[in-house]
């Protein structure tokens, strides 16, 4: 189990004059929470091995509370979670137990649409599918789309650079990302980017992407929107190995066309879920592959047909086109509902995130297997094959006495494998608590150390998300040292 | 005069940091050598010997080269594969008189796109992985060779636009994508800045997917060659023939514009190299010239308020990128009206071009807020806690 630092017993003992003085900030009676029982809720995020309870939590309304709280933090020296909708897989919402929790759930306004410049701006607890929904009626959409869309935040899709099955097309979070309102650290507010493109200094936007919640609170964000498609439909086949199913992705990638998504399932995926979702996924294969193409009806026909001609090659031993909307639903049933499948076929499990090169899926897959019968896990593994983002489900039972431990450390080496492959540790996830003592597998002393010294330059107490991203160890070095 | 050095590896590049104690201009070919404040260089560091491809996966998508890998032999080697970089970047050496080469480390230190910026993304978007010294002669990495990678701060995206002020670069790795099967522009004939810019949104907002959407007002389209003599709005399209035959009849009927002309092929893409590279400023070389990123719909009148500067404009990005050329000794090349028009708009703006002495007193680069000056500078101390990369060729203390 990955360690958490000892709390400040300073703080822990000021806990009753920390809440009154937040109390002063917050307007909502109901904006700081400090009962146990609806503190409950806060205590984890999606990875649930871990929890803790958190001094309190505080719902802000407005950018100015938030630039409040979070200068009454720095001087006080309170540390702070951010918290979107808890959906993180890698602990990025873990709270401390001498932090408070800043939760963005009551910032939920849609501020301004702008179709001419395709931009929307909003404040950051919308949804992400909250965003397409704002302006589906106008036939637009967010691209960003991952699987816990209907939960999760703009606020965490930032602080994670969120990806989805889309984008291969389209891009993940960064891409899609125009501007924000930032609350840094300090309570200092900055607003970067725009409805325009690119920086005028650094990149300031870019870097905080993808910084999990460790640089400052997104309170304002403005995202691009796009006109959807006329139309999108998939076509799935099935293979009798891995490799095949990769060299078919490989040809299609090969002859120019990118689709907007390759999805890969595994044989114990695609029995896991079929049982569960009864997509009509066929049994006998032994990796599932589903294209989607977008465009007019003629469009689609042309490039589903282009996509079957160079599938050929590889002896696809299933083939079924989605001709209408139903059956294209029908085909995502079984992959959307993948999770919740392998949630049913077993107590527990553990979702890792790395991404490999593409070419060299069918190693990792006959590496994994081998690491997970090496601790005696069953996987299933759901790949992002156009992209090379791999989720390997490894199977266990917390009930077990150290199942949850071996099943961190089976995740640990394939974690290492992937970056041994050429890949890394996170594709979408983040680093959160779940892989921070992995990450000198990816980077030396020096780049870690350049990396937290990145986070002194934006929060110089150390304050926001400290037991995240970088070995606890290696971070208490650097204090000592300062 | 100037001391140059060119280390071959990027162990010499690393040696070469560490023992130089002073401050040293970092540079690829050097053709970019006019982009940015003038400042007093007595020691150049040139990567212009750290060249060729490091690994290239077709099918991975991606491409590594040495970052002294000159611009036109790295789109060579990604031609042979029929694939590009999907970010365009012009090679603008050109607008500073420069026969120097542009390299792959300098369009992505000055984070240069193009034209496709619009809708595949820019020079940011596409750098997954550097390998660079900072500082202080550590050599380094970050991101890596596969295109989704959240693993740790995304010090690409940070490095990209730099200007060579927080690391030399010494490898870059792109995220590749295939060559357009084929191309088509539709050329709107004869519209005003503000209908040209109305036109350009109007077929954003559509399914059709337009990749790029320019306005070149009469004064710059005479300079193109085989282009008629009035404004043109232009919308370019990619992808397969059939689909391009339905997408460009879809975005005629949807315009609903008289007089359009249609360009295929090679005429197209002629077309939008010369919009890419600026070939319309190319002379007369002393104008200043400015780049501006603004709102889209915001980008005509921006150009309204700036008339009384006596300059010309055209329009990339759908009307949010605006090329300027301002007539040569302007007090300050125009950067007060400038910054102030831009005060109103949002965005900023670049002065690309301009002479040394004006270029050593006005910001070529967008002023920034005082919170956010302060986190450029924690984060140069970060990089480079000597100062000695570049220092002042962003920012006077950057």
């Amino acid at each position: 189990m990955v360690m958490l630092p000892d709390p400040d017993p300073a703080i822990l003992a000021a806990r009753e004059e920390i809440i009154r003085d937040l109390r002063t900030i917050i307007a909502a009676v109901d904006g700081v929470i400090d009962h146990p029982d609806e503190i409950k809720p806060y205590e984890t995020d999606a990875l649930t091995a871990y929890k803790e309870t958190p001094l309190a939590v505080v719902l802000p309304e407005t950018t100015d509370e938030v630039a409040a709280v979070m200068a009454y933090c720095h001087s006080r020296g309170v540390k702070v979670v951010a918290r979107g909708a808890g959906t993180s897989l890698a602990g990025g919402a873990l709270p401390l137990k001498d932090a408070i929790v800043l939760g963005v759930s009551k910032m939920t306004q849609i501020l301004e649409v702008d179709y001419d410049n395709r931009t929307i701006t909003l404040q950051p607890g919308v949804t992400n599918l909250g965003v397409t929904d704002a302006v589906s009626g106008d036939r637009f959409f967010y691209a960003p789309d991952p699987s816990s869309q209907l939960a999760c935040t703009i606020a965490g899709n930032i602080g994670m650079n969120s990806g989805g099955a889309h984008c291969l097309k389209y891009g993940v979070t960064s891409n899609n990302l125009m501007g924000v309102e930032l609350v840094l650290p300090t309570g200092e507010i900055v607003r970067l980017g725009g409805k325009h493109l690119d920086a005028g200094g650094l990149d300031l936007l870019g870097l905080i992407t993808g910084s999990e919640g460790m640089l400052g609170v997104v309170t304002e964000a403005t995202l691009r929107i796009l006109h959807s498609p006329e139309g999108a439909r998939p076509i799935l086949f099935g293979f009798k190995s891995s490799r095949d199913a990769g060299a078919c992705v490989d040809a299609i990638i090969a002859s120019g066309i990118i689709p907007v998504a390759i999805e890969f399932m595994d044989r114990p995926a695609i029995h896991a879920t079929e049982k569960f979702a009864h997509a009509g996924y066929p049994l006998d294969v032994e990796a599932l592959l589903i294209i989607e193409v977008e465009g007019s009806r003629d469009e689609i026909d042309a490039m589903l047909s282009r996509i079957q001609n160079i599938a050929k090659d590889f002896s696809p031993a299933y083939e079924r086109v989605a001709k209408t909307s139903a059956e294209s639903i029908a085909i995502w049933k079984g992959r959307k509902s993948a999770f919740g499948a392998i949630g049913r076929i077993s107590p527990d499990y553990f979702c890792m995130d790395g991404t490999i090169p593409t070419g060299k899926l069918p190693e990792a897959l006959d590496g994994i297997a081998s690491i997970c019968q090496s601790y005696g896990f069953e996987v299933a593994n759901i790949f992002h094959a156009g992209d090379g983002n791999l989720h390997p489900l490894i199977l266990y039972n917390a009930n077990e006495p150290g199942e949850t431990e071996r099943a961190e450390a089976c995740g640990g080496d394939i974690l290492k494998l992937c970056v041994a492959l050429g890949g890394c540790l996170t594709g979408e996830h983040g680093v959160g608590v779940e892989k921070r003592d992995l990450m000198t597998e990816q980077f030396t002393a020096d780049e870690l150390d350049l990396q937290r010294r990145i986070k002194r330059a934006f929060d110089p107490k150390y304050l926001m998300n400290p037991h995240k991203v970088f070995p606890l160890e290696a971070t208490s070095m650097m204090e000592a040292a300062e | 005069m100037t001391d140059f050095l060119r280390p071959e590896t990027p162990e010499e590049v690393a040696e070469a940091i560490k023992d130089i104690g002073r401050p040293i201009g970092i540079e690829g070919g050097g053709g970019l050598k006019g982009l940015g404040r003038t400042v007093d260089e007595q020691c150049i560091l040139k990567t212009d010997r750290l060249t060729g491809v490091v690994e290239y996966s077709p099918t991975e998508l991606f491409v590594s080269f040495a970052a002294g890998t000159t611009l036109a032999d790295a789109k060579a080697v990604l031609a042979e594969k029929n694939q590009r970089l999907p970010f365009d970047p012009p090679d603008l050496t050109h607008l500073y008189g420069s026969n120097a080469p542009a390299t792959v480390g300098g369009v992505a230190a000055a984070g240069l796109s193009g034209p496709s910026r619009l809708a595949s993304g820019a020079a940011r978007d596409f750098l997954i992985g550097i390998k660079f010294v900072d500082g202080i002669g550590q050599y380094m990495h970050g991101g890596g060779r596969v295109m989704k990678n959240v693993t740790g701060y995304d010090l690409c995206k940070i490095s990209a636009g730099a200007m060579g002020t927080l690391g030399v670069f010494t490898e870059v790795t792109f995220k590749v994508l295939p060559n357009a099967v084929a191309e088509r522009t539709l050329a709107l004939q004869g519209l005003d800045d503000f209908a040209g810019q109305a036109a350009m949104s109007a077929a954003l907002k559509t399914p059709f997917e337009p990749v790029a959407a320019a306005h070149l007002p009469a004064n710059i389209a005479e300079r193109f060659e085989g282009i008629s003599n009035s404004s043109q709005t232009l919308i370019r399209f990619e992808g397969f023939p059939d689909s391009l035959d339905y997408r460009t009849e879809a975005i005629r009927k949807h315009l609903q514009a008289e007089n359009i002309i249609t360009y295929d092929g090679e005429a197209s893409a002629a077309i939008w190299s010369g919009v890419r590279d600026i070939l319309p400023f190319q002379s007369p070389d002393d104008r200043a010239i400015w780049r501006i990123s603004t709102a889209p719909t915001a980008g005509p009148d921006l150009v309204a308020k700036l008339q009384g500067l006596g300059g010309e404009a055209f329009y990339d990005w759908a009307g949010g990128m605006i090329w300027l050329a301002l007539p040569p000794h302007l007090e300050a090349a125009g950067s007060a009206e400038i910054r102030s028009a831009i005060e109103f708009t949002g965005g900023h703006a670049t002065l690309m071009r301009g002479p040394e002495p004006v270029r050593a007193v006005v910001d070529v680069f967008q002023p920034l807020a005082p919170t956010i000056m302060k986190l450029t500078k924690g984060l140069k101390d970060v990089f480079d806690p000597n100062g000695i990369l570049n220092p002042g060729r962003m920012y006077a203390d950057i």
